[in-house]
């Protein structure tokens, strides 16, 4: 399980996260929202350890994560698998060697750096491939693949971590409605068969609504709201993206000159 | 070795990925094969004809260079080493002609920066007109290319030559040879990077009507420009060796300097001036790095 304790990042004078506590068990399926710059991806890069918190814990089963450095850091991260919006693939590998970087963390440097993949690991990549439906693009450059499939080959990296944990930063905002709901049935696919937590940035509120076993809304690096998406009423929305769209609408009218 | 229970569904795809798999690596292995009996053919051709490994060099090369190097060291004594210029053993004495040397190793510095920039602007005219992705014409992409080709493959001292008998003995001859030659290796580097740019900003900016001259001065400059400033600064620094080899044929720069202390036999004086041209190529290079992360970081591009 893992545990935020009381976590603040700040960037010089900018409070990003404020004190932020809340916890993740295995199975859950967890959407944060929240306005652009309300901290989200700030926070999925903090658990990551992609930077580090300024003040507060970050605990997995327990173990205190937030200090990690070299060898052990590094372990942790490719324990906690990340997906990102712009899928960060390799355009020029192909796609069974963009899956397989998943592995390099724990392979010799020598049989990395000559693309020296064992079998084993390659049938496993195949296999996550074939799970996710994109076994038949294997030996393809991942740079021809349409962002619904490069988003499937990254997750197959992902999964190829043997991650203890899934952290998606908006993995369908750039994708079509088709893609997009491929891509989070595979994500929740993972999060039920896996039993793993899954924590996903979302912009879209329907899509947090269908898929995620709970909701954690953000505002201005703080958890406003945190419990399951039908409890999201809309004053809970006006909270969460207070100063957007209610402030705009009461603003003047622009008025154009005829 | 532990495996996990496979089902034969997954079994079929493993079989299916790693037949593709090895027919993949098949016809990629005879094109690498072919490749590299190519490449090592030449290369032991090269090495049979220079008689790289063949060549009866006779006695002791190692100790020759060794030999030369202390012909260089010049002959300094601690006692002396602050005296006056007709002490032997001062330093006075072993930079008898300091003046000259930085006046003329300022010189050199004028031609080679005079020589980068005009040929920066040759180059990146030169690139814009053979980028495959700005210049749709192939006819003018291919005479810009092998124009281009033309001049490097001239070495820059026979440019000089020439110039020098055109121009007469001095910089100036220098300074053109420069141009000329750093336009022919900066145009190619130039067309490189501005055929590696993103080419999504230049539909954005074909989309919105844009012309040719607007889609390089912002969909393209702004991008590479550090990039430009990367291949020009290194350029400027191999221009100030270039200077310097230049004045050799009368082209200006602290070259004739280095010429006269040849044909003396002077060769401390030699090495005095190469340890002022080293210092003179820091100078450039700790200012040039500084400009280039300034380009780098600055807010917004130009």
């Amino acid at each position: 399980m893992l545990e935020l304790h009381g976590v603040t990042k700040r960037f010089g004078e900018t409070l990003a996260i404020d004190k932020i506590s809340f916890g993740c068990a295995r199975g859950e399926l967890v959407g944060i929202i929240g306005r652009s710059g309300a901290g989200k991806s700030t926070l999925l890069r903090l658990i990551n350890r992609l930077t580090d918190p300024s003040e507060g814990r970050i605990t997995w089963d327990g173990v205190d994560v937030s200090q990690l450095k070299g060898k052990a850091l590094r372990r942790w991260r490719r324990r906690c698998a990340m997906i990102f919006q712009q899928f960060n693939l390799c355009p020029r590998l192909d796609v069974i060697t963009n899956v397989l970087v998943g592995v390099v963390a724990e392979r010799p440097l020598v049989t990395s750096l000559i693309k020296f993949f064992p079998a084993e690991d390659r049938a496993r990549a195949i296999l996550e491939l074939d799970a996710l439906d994109m076994a038949g693009a294997a030996l393809q450059r991942a740079g021809t693949l349409s962002g619904g499939q490069q988003q499937r080959v990254a997750i197959a990296r992902a999964m190829l971590q043997e991650p203890d944990l899934v952290l998606a930063d908006e993995p369908v905002a750039s994708l079509d409605p088709v893609n997009a709901e491929v891509v989070m049935e595979a994500l929740q696919t993972i999060c039920r068969e896996r039993n793993l937590p899954v924590i996903i940035n979302l912009h879209s509120l329907d899509i947090a609504r269908r898929y995620c076993t709970r909701v954690v809304a953000m505002a201005k690096g703080a958890i406003v709201f945190d419990g399951p998406p039908t409890e999201l009423t809309p004053a809970v929305l006006e909270r969460v993206y207070a100063g957007g769209r209610a402030a705009r609408l009461a603003e003047p009218p622009i008025v154009r000159a005829a | 070795m532990r495996s996990p229970p496979v089902e034969p569904a997954a079994r079929s795809v493993v079989a299916d990925f790693e037949r593709d798999r090895r027919l993949f690596l098949r016809r990629r292995r005879w094109e690498t094969l072919v490749g590299t009996l190519i490449f090592s053919g030449l290369l032991l051709v090269s090495f049979q004809h220079s008689q790289f490994f063949s060549s009866d060099i006779g006695g002791d090369p190692l100790g020759r260079i060794a030999d030369f190097l202390g012909r260089m060291s010049p002959r300094l004594s601690p006692a002396a080493l602050f005296s006056d210029r007709a002490t032997q053993g001062s330093l006075a004495s072993w930079l008898y002609d300091l003046p000259l040397w930085l006046k003329l190793g300022w010189q050199t510095v004028e031609m080679a920066i005079l020589g980068t920039v005009v040929g920066v602007i040759g180059g990146l005219a030169a690139s814009f007109l053979c980028a495959r992705n700005l210049m749709p014409i192939p006819a003018v992409r291919f005479v810009v290319r092998r124009g281009l080709e033309m001049i490097r493959t001239v070495p820059e001292i026979i440019l000089a030559l020439i110039l020098v008998a055109a121009f007469g003995v001095g910089p100036l001859a220098g300074i053109i040879a420069l141009a000329i030659s750093t336009t022919g290796s900066l145009g190619k580097l130039f067309s490189e990077i501005n055929e590696q740019v993103d080419p999504r900003q230049l539909e954005a900016m074909d989309a919105s009507g844009a012309g040719l001259v607007g889609k390089i001065r912002y969909g393209v400059v702004p991008q590479v420009l550090p990039n430009y400033a990367s291949y020009a600064l290194i350029r400027l620094e191999g221009n100030l060796a270039g200077a310097a080899a230049l004045g050799i044929v009368g082209a200006g720069g602290i070259g004739i300097e280095l010429q006269r202390a040849i044909s003396y036999t002077e060769f401390d004086t030699y090495l005095a001036i190469l340890v002022l041209m080293v210092g003179l190529i820091f100078v450039i290079d700790i200012v040039s790095e500084a400009i280039r992360h300034r380009l780098m970081r600055l807010g917004a591009a130009r």
